[in-house]
């Protein structure tokens, strides 16, 4: 029987110490359910469901060949696809805009654009952009959490690249 | 490019910094970095994971933890191919795995601090010295000796470099590897961070449990101490918190040195101070810089590579960008040493300098005395007054330091630029 890889072992790890999942992981996915919901306060309202709901499944896995973090980010996805669908059964109010500087308006302004850019994009190339570009992981751990191939998810990012720049430029963004 | 899957190879090596060689994958690239830029301004604190882990606690503790049954434990043991006897081996009772327990105690956050007491064994050897620290698990780490209730050294390694002040004789020695250091890689080498390594390394049911007086006993296997010594640790875990108190280094069955563990936490990290991992050294200081074994850092050479060359220079540049506070930039160059390299974007009068594992000597040389840190996000700004009325600051980055050599003393000018600088992709 061939010995535990260092993956499976630190699957293992992480298995039984949920608060350093926790810890090492929450950041990254209130970043990516902003990315998904295009709102930062309900990405923290929601990414406390999500960890809930993960880590108390977490005991119960079994090692397939990907990390805890892919199991996380599944519960994320299923969460946010649900929360976007609640919201398009119902109205929406149009926020109010903040009290800023004109300078800061104008990063205000361009950031929601790029947001609503991105939420425009599909939900598999959402989550590419989010693990390589927004949070700099290698494509070889993209491939592990996606359960993909390196070869596929770097296909699945120039695809994303080209729905993105498409959009920014509905945005009115010149990227050149 | 011939085809799309040309074109994705070409846009994965934009993203890696590289240089493709294709207007359309960088013009892709482009557009990702906007989307970059957006959203890691979605900033999540340590202490708001703190808070959001204390409000999730409730929830979670609701769940039924299931009771670590054997067959788990078994299935543990056969993807390591060892036999039961190994499973025994690691428990310390019915149902606690400890060293799974130890593990977590030691990884379960971003830092560990720690204070020790290190003696020498019954033959002697050294004298007896406290140790204050933090250390994390890339390496990291920053540390104080005293003796006698007086501090002898101060020592700083991060993004590879490695800095050890001597408060005695006003001097300090910088380098990539502790072999350079007078006292050798003994001063470098934590017993703490060593255990902690020890026990991510090995082998699944390669540690000896026993039990101990309040606690445990772990004896790791054979361990390299930096400088070629080889020996076991044995370890007294406390049995609440699976936390070290005492490591016994032993080396060949003598006891080589007792260290007592006074006070040790892994601590989360807004609980670890701007400027924790820094070390500012006094103005008189005299620093040299050694590349292993020994000689100074010397200059190779210099070459211009323009800002396409500055992304394929093998280290994360920061710039920035083609032009600052109307001083456009007039160039970038790579500047070999004996132990590393630097890239040095050139502004009118304004020079941003990026490097890893030594300090290029022509900053080192210009810093005169240290002003002012600042805190900055999770480290700290370092401004040094230099040579001609300018300032150098000097600040942390990910994957590298960042120094910037300014035209005058404005506080708010250089914090201004500091802002401003971005990674070169």
């Amino acid at each position: 029987m061939p010995a535990a890889s260092d993956d499976e072992l630190r699957f293992l790890r992480q298995r039984v110490d949920p608060e350093a999942v926790f810890r090492a992981h929450y950041p990254e996915v209130v970043r990516y359910l902003a990315m998904r919901l295009g709102s930062e306060d309900e990405a923290r309202d929601v990414a406390g469901d999500v960890f809930v709901a993960a880590l108390t499944g977490l005991p119960r896995l079994r090692w397939r060949g990907r990390p805890v973090l892919a199991w996380l980010y599944r519960v994320a996805a299923n969460m946010a696809a649900d929360r976007l669908s609640e919201r398009a059964r119902e109205p929406q109010p149009v926020p109010l805009p903040d009290r800023a500087t004109e300078a800061t308006a104008q990063q205000v302004v361009d950031a929601d654009a790029v947001r609503r850019a991105l939420g425009r994009i599909p939900a598999d190339q959402q989550l590419v952009v989010h693990l390589r570009v927004v949070e700099d992981r290698p494509f070889a751990d993209v491939a592990r959490v996606m359960g993909r191939s390196v070869g596929a998810c770097e296909m699945l990012m120039l695809r994303a690249a080209r729905s993105l720049r498409g959009e920014l430029r509905e945005e009115g963004f010149r990227v050149e | 490019m011939s085809s799309d899957r040309d074109l994705a190879t070409a846009l994965a090596s934009e993203l890696d910094g590289l240089d493709s060689g294709s207007p359309e994958a960088s013009s892709l690239a482009l557009a990702l970095g906007e989307v970059a830029g957006a959203m890691q301004a979605v900033e999540v604190s340590g202490a708001e994971v703190e808070q959001a882990l204390a409000a999730t606690r409730p929830r979670l503790a609701g769940r039924r933890r299931p009771a670590w049954r054997l067959a788990a434990a078994a299935a543990v043991v056969v993807i390591a191919a060892v036999a039961l006897l190994v499973a025994r081996s690691t428990r310390g009772g019915p149902g606690v795995d400890v060293q799974a327990q130890a593990i977590a105690a030691v990884t379960r956050h971003a830092a560990i601090m720690v204070s020790e007491q290190i003696s020498p064994g019954p033959d002697g050897g050294f004298r007896a010295f406290r140790r204050d620290g933090w250390y994390t698990p890339s390496g990291d780490a920053r540390w104080t000796l005293r003796s006698g209730g007086v501090v002898v050294a101060q020592g700083l390694r991060w993004n590879g470099r490695l800095t050890v002040y001597d408060p005695r004789r006003h001097s300090a020695v910088v380098a990539t590897s502790c072999r350079a250091i007078g006292s050798g890689c003994a001063q470098v080498a934590d017993p703490v961070a060593l255990y902690r390594r020890a026990l991510l390394t090995a082998a699944p049911g390669g540690v000896a449990v026993g039990s101990a007086p309040g606690g445990y006993r772990l004896t790791l296997p054979v361990q390299r101490v930096p400088g070629g010594r080889r020996i076991d640790q044995v370890v007294r875990l406390d049995a609440a918190t699976f936390l070290p108190t005492r490591i016994t280094w032993v080396d060949d069955g003598l006891v080589v040195a007792v260290v007592r563990v006074t006070q040790v936490a892994a601590v989360p990290p807004d609980s670890v101070s701007p400027g924790t991992f820094s070390l500012s050294l006094p103005g008189a200081t005299h620093v040299v810089q050694l590349a292993a074994p020994g000689q100074p850092v010397r200059l190779i050479g210099t070459r211009p590579i323009g800002v396409g060359g500055a992304r394929t220079a093998g280290v994360p540049v920061y710039w920035l960008g083609p032009r600052f506070a109307g001083r456009p930039l007039t160039g970038v160059d790579l500047l070999r040493y004996t132990d590393g390299v630097a890239v040095r974007a050139r502004y009118r009068g304004l020079d941003v300098w990026t490097y890893t594992t030594i300090v290029p000597p022509q900053l080192l040389a210009n810093r005169l005395v240290p002003l002012k840190s600042l805190p900055e996000g999770s480290g700290t700004i370092q401004i040094y007054s230099a040579r001609g009325g300018r300032a150098v600051v000097e600040f942390e980055r990910r994957g590298a330091t960042v120094g910037l050599v300014a035209p005058g003393l404005d506080f708010p000018a250089v914090t201004d630029a500091v802002a401003h600088l971005r990674r070169l992709r």
